[in-house]
């Protein structure tokens, strides 16, 4: 798993190396400064202009599921944003108890080079046991450990999508959203409680819609494309989600015999 | 504040508005959604709506309103959301107003008097259909509204500065009669009414609806925890699963409830701690799994902290519970009771809440009694004293509330009404005592209601009756009110301000309807209902009159009366138990009537009562109602509530208290009747207006007392099937029947023969009508027989006409079908629902399963086979009667299985076993009777009985059989051993269910495989039938093979058998038992052919069509038992099939076949068939001929014919072949046929052939006499001719 899970979280053990690498990248770059995050600013402050909508893809670290939907439904054109709910972006590290843990605003860049260095050669370990996933994947395949298990390639294909990853809650100023897809239903549970405490102003109805999707590689793929499918079938709407969104929901999850919830909150 | 000081802000704004809009006056603002304002424009406007108010807001306010009805809904939504922010920011700057200066600016007041219209005008929003986008915004106002005019509990502990919610009263630190919170709440609580009531009538909205409404309440509770306990129980009550009319997403709505109900368990408020077992136990039903439990426990840690810190806080509680302490202590001790089960306990906790609910907003209202004082006198001496006092009791405070809210006037009047209703029988007495204190000397001039209404009794009925009235006043009393929510309040909800309060209360709007407490109160006060049902039950049996004056009653207070529906049912449950009691009651003497006109005449005055007249009556009407109506509060009170024993004992008490009768008026039988028959007629009535079903019990025992009268009966029939759908008729159905029940068997050893009478009269009557008048599909009739009590004789006759549609004798009209399957259905629902009668049921079922028209048939063997078979208890039964059936219609001439089920069982049975013996004596008597093709040889056996047994009537004996065998595979033994000495027609409808049946069970069914492998004697046809249904389709089974290969071995020697498992058996075994499928009629060897030829799909064909063919050739009749004529036949079979048997396979064969040795006999006979089929062939013929030569083939003489046919027919291209004979044969050759000669002459000649021919050739064909014989000019000629005949050969040979 690329986002450790709530356990690990707990975990007082930081990683110091990681901590100072991100103390760096903090001081030198805005991650809203990168490509996704201009874009978001400039069509922050309008209200889903006509017939266009806004989509955030929001998974916990903003790094395997939200940037693949991200980036897949970049290149569909559909104006879109990815957000992390977590405290921290983690990513797997040589053990189950030492994951890699960055700030948020550390851009992939600064991520991918600090683990292209760090990477150990793991072959010692019972890897299969730690990560049988990705070990599984290609075992046996030449490389480094990072690269094998993906890692190093989703961080490349992130730096091409946007410049660092963002946390949704502190990313309030970014507009605007019509629809927030989540991939979690923790992710979910936050993004409306965070939705919740925002004091509503604009009375504007936002469409928070969770599908479960695994974290790794393979099903934040599928994922991405039924967030497409997802987003696109929204855009064409003709007249008020609100009016089909239940209709709509239920044909999808028949579709494609996947769980759906949706909730309203205003802005 | 400086107002309108930044009106520059809209400059252009408010040119536009004051040139097109001058503030307009209310009653013409429907207009202003002019044309004038395009969507575009105003949307702009809207949007300029910020949360500035000034004095501007008056000019352009009243567009925000019009806008609410624009046809584009981009602006309504803009109007809404800019309002939603308008209204918190409009109440604020009104408070920052009353709080500086302790009074409002005019545009002020009228800008907040434009915000109300706007709030009524979004609430109608909420409530009318519409586009749901907009109504959730519209919710979105809802909960702003809430929010704003109800009080922060404790504002600094959850929200942090800056955080705050932008209004709300608790801001409110003066008094202002625009800003009364206790006003204001009651507007809260309706805004919050109005979300629960969307709850109630969820599945008439879409599921986004639902979820908009649920986050609402959810944040509106998390806010103000004071409404938990309304909001609670709606959303437990809630399921989100429901099927809504436009469809909702249950998962959403599920995650919606999870998420209320995980924000409440987060909320360290006291009541939401308490009920922490309901939300765990509701959010583990909503979403079982890790991820709820993760979430519960850190909810609980989240919890357990706040609490240890609230606990460490305890020295200094905070300031907003400090008046209220009494209260929320009393609380919390109603709350350690229980739980949240809808319990006396939850009502009193109910009440203490509400009541420290509208308590709290006196609060900050210290001084606002001062205002009081101009308004009403009868209030100063409380409110001084409020004043002066710090520590105020809650009684006091009350009755400033009352006070200010009767100061309030009409507005006021719907706020108290809430309030009154909401307070708790302890307060509100005490609420009268205090009062009672100040009463004026005097007695009040005004009469109370009370008082009018005995007074009117009194003065209007006869002396005799003048007891009565005070009796049944009691009861009219109760019987009216009991909506309204505790016995000490309906006297001054309703009394107080009828025609004010009533008169504008829209019934569906009143907020009470939809209050969860509402049935708790029920519960609260049911030991007093039950002494009122029971006293109204007591009295109908022996006074039917009653009913009158309740009608009168009702129609003098239809509003509360709305509210009965839901009481009613309450009452009703809490009857039942006691219904017994009221029968022995039933016995007391005091048969007493009241003439009814006088009800009528006496009601009117009470209405009387004007909206003026209400301040001044209220505080005075209150201590009357107390003496009365409080005691029985307290003695009730005083009793554990918590006991349901009190219950019973109170209505003791109160009978008591009741005046003794002191005189009766006798009245005849038929007066009473006549009396009963109007009592009658005026409930129905009545409840067809208002539908009260708690008039149900009592309609049942004035009917059960006059069923003797078939008017009445009628009526009620007619009352009943038309309301047959609403469910109000069925309810009354079962109501009258159990009364009339309950009287048979109560009066069992003496009337019992009247009563029961009545009652099957009126349960028979009542079914056929339901019959009649309700469309087939309509499952009234099955539920009522299922719910009947009882189920007289003469029903299962209905029932079972019903199932046979019994009336329309001969041709079963379109509907009748569906008759039949009503009542097939309900005969299944009875067999399910009523055990006792099982067998009942069974035997309709039955005698449907063979009856004579086959839709009733067809659906009822239906039925039988495919429902009731499978039921343990009936398997047996069903099984015996369909062999029985099947066993009669084989042995017997006419079997009557149908019509007298119980005497015809038992002879068929013996028939059975008698023919059973017989069948195994008489086996070795006709030994040829197994196979006949079409079973006409067993016609002769049979055929005395054969005129006997119609086609109609076997297939109606055997249709269940057939059914069954699908079920149990094990009763075709029975089939098989009737088979052989069943009458033809028997035998023609076995033979059409056959295929299907055996289709159903398959090829691999054990039970059929045993009976094959030892087919019963005379059943080889069936056997035969069978083998060839199961190939039809599909390779047989290797069971199948196997028994039949056994059959054929053992008993049946008939290969025909075999023909249809010829596809898979292997080439040798085929080969083996080729000569018997030869043997076989043509028809079945082609059939044979076929198959050999067909194969199975992973073995391919047993044998090629050549060694068919070789097969055919190297059989001799002596060796193999075949008549040379049965093997001819099979050859020209295999010739009829030219697209099998092609050019090439017949080359193949005759290739092979005329190398055998000895050649076979016929191979000559098919070389000229082949030829003839193909003249292609001829050259190689040819061939075949020269090879003949070879083999001296003279020497046979049966092929030598042939040969020579062949040669004549061929010629001339045989002339090659005749020129290499020796010249004995061709000598023969010529001699035999003697026209060749010439041919073969000049043929010789033509190609000069002297010179190669043998000499003795030449000699043979005479060359050497006459050379020259030959002339060249003919022989083309010949030549044509010949040419031309050998294209026809066929023609001169055989």
């Amino acid at each position: 798993m690329y986002e450790v899970a709530v356990k690990a979280q707990t975990n007082p053990r930081p990683e110091s190396r990681n901590t100072e690498a991100t103390g760096q990248v903090d001081g030198e770059l805005d991650p809203y400064l990168a490509d996704g995050g201009v874009r978001q600013r400039r069509r922050g402050g309008r209200m889903g202009a006509e017939g266009k909508w806004r989509f955030a893809m929001v998974c916990s670290s903003n790094m395997n599921r939200s940037m693949e939907a991200h980036s897949l439904l970049g290149r569909a054109g559909l104006d879109v944003a990815s957000y992390g709910t977590g405290t921290h972006v983690k990513l797997p590290g040589p053990s189950i108890h030492e994951p890699n843990v960055y700030d948020f605003g550390t851009p992939y860049g600064t991520i991918y080079d600090d683990l292209r260095r760090k990477d150990p050669d793991l072959s010692v370990l019972p890897l299969n046991a730690v990560f049988p996933l990705f070990y599984s994947v290609s075992a046996s395949s030449v490389g480094s450990w990072y690269k094998r298990n993906g890692l190093l390639p989703m961080l490349k294909r992130n730096t091409s999508v946007k410049l660092a990853p963002q946390r949704w809650q502190d990313n309030a100023g970014d507009g605007v959203f019509d629809m927030v897809l989540t991939f979690e239903e923790r992710v979910f549970d936050l993004v409306n409680e965070d939705m919740n405490n925002r004091e509503p102003r604009l009375m504007k109805s936002v469409l928070i819609i969770n599908m479960d999707v695994k974290d790794n590689h393979e099903e934040a793929g599928v994922g991405a494309k039924l967030a497409l499918e997802l987003c696109q079938k929204l855009q064409v709407v003709d007249g008020d989600w609100e009016e089909i969104i239940d209709d709509l929901m239920i044909a999808f999850e028949k579709q494609h015999k996947r769980k759906l919830a949706y909730n309203i909150s205003f802005y | 504040m400086e107002f309108g000081a930044d009106g520059a802000r809209w400059p252009q704004l408010r040119g536009e508005a004051a040139e097109s809009l001058p503030p307009p006056p209310p009653a013409d603002r429907g207009e202003l959604s002019s044309p004038r304002f395009d969507s575009s424009r105003a949307l702009r406007l809207l949007r300029e709506f910020g949360t500035n108010v000034t004095e501007d807001l008056v000019v352009l306010i009243p567009n925000l309103l019009s806008f609410l009805k624009h046809d584009d809904p981009a602006v309504v939504k803009q109007s809404i959301a800019s309002g939603t922010n308008l209204f918190a920011a409009v109440l604020e700057e009104m408070a920052l107003q009353i709080n500086k200066f302790g009074k409002l600016d005019a545009w002020l007041e009228e800008t907040w008097a434009w915000m109300n219209k706007f709030k009524d005008a979004v609430r109608g929003i909420v409530h009318e259909p519409g586009p749901v986008a907009i109504k959730l915004l519209a919710l979105k106002f809802v909960e702003t509204w809430i929010l704003c005019l109800t009080p922060q509990a404790h504002s600094d502990q959850i929200h942090p500065e800056g955080k705050r919610w932008r209004f709300d009263t608790s801001r409110l630190s003066q008094f202002h009669p625009i800003l009364d919170p206790v006003v204001l709440e009651a507007d809260a609580n309706r805004a919050l009414v109005l979300l629960l009531d969307i709850l109630q009538s969820a599945y008439t909205h879409r599921g986004s609806f639902l979820v908009g409404t649920i986050n609402s309440l959810a944040a509106v509770v998390k806010n103000r925890p004071v409404f938990y306990d309304r909001v609670l129980p709606a959303l437990l009550d809630f399921d989100p699963g429901l099927e809504t009319a436009k469809g909702a997403h249950s998962a959403s709505l599920r995650y919606s409830l999870k998420t209320a109900f995980l924000g409440f368990l987060r909320c360290p408020h006291p009541a939401m701690i308490e009920s922490k077992d309901i939300l765990v136990r509701q959010l583990r039903a909503l979403s079982p799994g890790d991820g709820i439990e993760l979430s519960i426990r850190q909810a609980e840690k989240m919890s357990r902290n706040i609490e240890r810190a609230s606990r460490a806080n305890k020295d200094e509680p905070p300031t907003w519970e400090m008046p209220y302490g009494d209260i929320n202590r009393k609380k919390a001790a109603g709350r350690s009771n229980d739980g949240l089960a809808m319990s006396d306990g939850t009502a009193k906790r109910a009440r203490f809440d509400m009541s420290a609910a509208s308590n709290l907003p006196v609060l900050g209202s210290s001084d606002y009694s001062g205002v009081q004082v101009d308004n009403d006198a009868n209030m100063a001496h409380s409110s001084d004293q409020a004043i002066l006092n710090n520590g105020i009791s809650p009684v006091e405070k009350m009755i400033e509330m009352i006070g200010a809210l009767l100061a309030e006037g009409e507005r006021g009047a719907e706020s108290l009404g809430i309030l009154v209703s909401t307070v708790e029988t302890d307060v509100m007495a005490d609420i009268v005592i205090e009062t009672m204190k100040h009463l004026p000397e005097a007695p009040c001039p005004t009469v109370t209601h009370n008082d009018v209404r005995q007074q009117n009794f009194k003065s209007s009925s006869s002396l005799a009756m003048e007891n009565l009235p005070v009796n049944s006043n009691l009861t009219l009393f109760s019987q009216s009110e009991p909506a309204v929510d505790s016995v000490s309040i309906p006297p001054s909800d309703a009394f107080v301000m009828p025609s004010v309060h009533d008169a504008k209360r829209d019934p569906r709007r009143d907020p009470r309807r939809l209050d969860p407490r509402r049935t708790v109160s029920h519960a609260s006060t049911n030991s007093i209902q039950v002494k009122v049902e029971t006293d109204s039950v007591h009295q109908t049996d022996n006074l039917p009159t009653i009913p009158c004056p309740i009608s009168g009653k009702v129609e003098n207070y239809q509003d509360p009366s709305g509210d009965l529906p839901q009481s009613g049912d309450e009452q009703y449950t809490s009857l039942q138990p006691n219904q017994t009691v009221v029968e022995d009651k039933s016995e007391l003497p005091d048969v007493a009537v009241r003439p009814e006109p006088t009800s009528e005449v006496e009601a009117p005055p009470d209405l009387v009562v004007h909206s003026s007249d209400v301040d001044v009556e209220m505080v005075h009407q209150l201590p009357s109602e107390v003496t009365s109506t409080d005691e029985a509060d307290n003695a009730d009170s005083e009793v554990d509530p918590f006991l349901p024993v009190s219950a019973a004992s109170t209505p003791e008490d109160t009978n008591h208290d009741l005046p003794v009768i002191p005189s009766n008026v006798e009245l005849s039988d038929k007066e009473k009747i006549s009396l009963n028959k109007l009592a009658i007629r005026r409930i129905i009535d009545d409840y067809k207006k208002n539908s009260l079903d708690a008039r149900f019990s009592l309609l049942a025992h004035l009917i059960a007392q006059s069923a003797a009268d078939d008017n009445i009966m009628d009526l009620i029939q007619k009352h009943i099937i038309f309301h047959y759908h609403d469910q109000k008729g069925y309810e009354l159905a079962m109501h009258v029947l159990y009364q009339l029940r309950s009287v048979d068997l109560a009066d069992l050893p003496g009337s019992c023969t009247y009563t029961s009478k009545h009652y099957e009269m009126f349960f028979i009557s009542l079914a056929r009508s339901l019959i009649d008048s309700l469309p087939a599909s309509d499952k009234s009739f099955s539920k009522l027989l299922c719910d009947a009590p009882y189920l007289p004789e003469s029903s299962f006759k209905l029932l079972e006409s019903l199932c046979v549609s019994e009336g329309s004798n001969e041709q079963i009209k379109d509907g009748d079908s569906d008759r039949v399957t009503q009542g097939l259905g309900t005969v299944w629902s009875l067999i399910l629902g009523r055990p006792p009668l099982r067998h009942v049921c069974l035997d309709i079922a039955l005698k449907c399963a063979v009856h004579f028209q086959d839709e009733v048939r067809g659906k009822a063997v239906r039925l039988v086979a495919k429902k009731l078979y499978d039921l343990p208890y009936a398997t047996e039964k069903i099984e015996q009667f369909a062999i029985e059936s099947l066993v009669g219609v084989a042995y017997e001439q006419g079997v009557d299985t149908d019509v007298n089920l119980p005497s015809s069982k038992e002879p068929a049975a013996e028939k059975f076993k008698f023919d059973d013996q017989e069948t195994s004596v008489s086996a070795s008597h006709i030994p040829d009777a197994g196979y006949s093709e079409s079973g006409s040889s067993k016609a002769s056996f049979v055929s005395p009985k054969q005129s006997a047994v119609s086609v109609s009537e076997a297939k109606r004996h055997t249709s269940l059989f057939f059914a069954l065998c699908t079920k149990r595979p094990s009763l075709l033994q029975h089939l098989f051993n009737i088979y052989g000495r069943s009458p033809k027609i028997v035998k023609q409808c076995i033979h059409r269910h056959i295929p299907g049946l055996v289709r159903n069970l398959g090829s691999s069914c054990p039970e059929m495989l045993d009976i094959i492998h030892n087919s019963p004697e005379g059943s080889d046809h069936l056997v035969t039938l069978i083998v060839q249904t199961l190939t039809e389709e599909s390779n047989p089974s290797a069971g199948i093979v196997a028994a039949v290969k056994h059959l054929y071995k053992t008993k049946l020697k008939d290969a025909s058998i075999l023909i249809p498992l010829l596809s898979s058996f292997p080439k040798e075994e085929v080969l083996s038992i080729f000569p018997r499928l030869v043997d076989l009629p043509v028809v079945k060897f082609q059939d044979a052919l076929a198959r050999i030829l067909q194969g199975t799909a992973h073995s391919g064909p047993a044998l090629t069509p050549a060694e068919v063919l070789i097969a055919i050739h190297d059989m001799t009749p002596e060796k193999d038992n075949v008549a040379l004529k049965k093997i001819i036949e099979a050859c020209t079979t295999c010739f009829e099939q030219r697209t099998v048997f092609t050019q090439q396979v017949l080359e193949r064969s005759l290739n092979q076949l005329v190398d055998r040795v000895p050649i076979p006999v016929l191979f000559m006979r098919t070389v000229i068939q082949a030829l003839d089929a193909f003249p292609a062939l001829v050259d190689f013929v040819m061939g075949i001929l020269s090879r003949l030569i070879n083999k001296e083939i003279w020497k046979v003489p049966k092929l030598w014919v042939g040969f020579l046919k062949l040669v004549s027919q061929t010629q001339p291209r045989s002339f090659d072949v005749l020129l290499q004979l020796p010249p004995g044969q061709l000598e023969r050759v010529l001699h035999k046929y003697p026209n060749l000669r010439t041919p073969l002459s000049s043929f010789v000649n033509q190609r000069n052939m002297q010179s190669i021919l043998p000499r003795q050739i030449l000699q043979v064909l005479g060359f050497f006499n006459e050379p020259q014989q030959a002339p060249m000019s003919f022989v083309p000629a010949a030549l044509q001719t010949a040419d031309a005949t050998s294209s026809l050969p066929g023609a001169t040979l055989l």
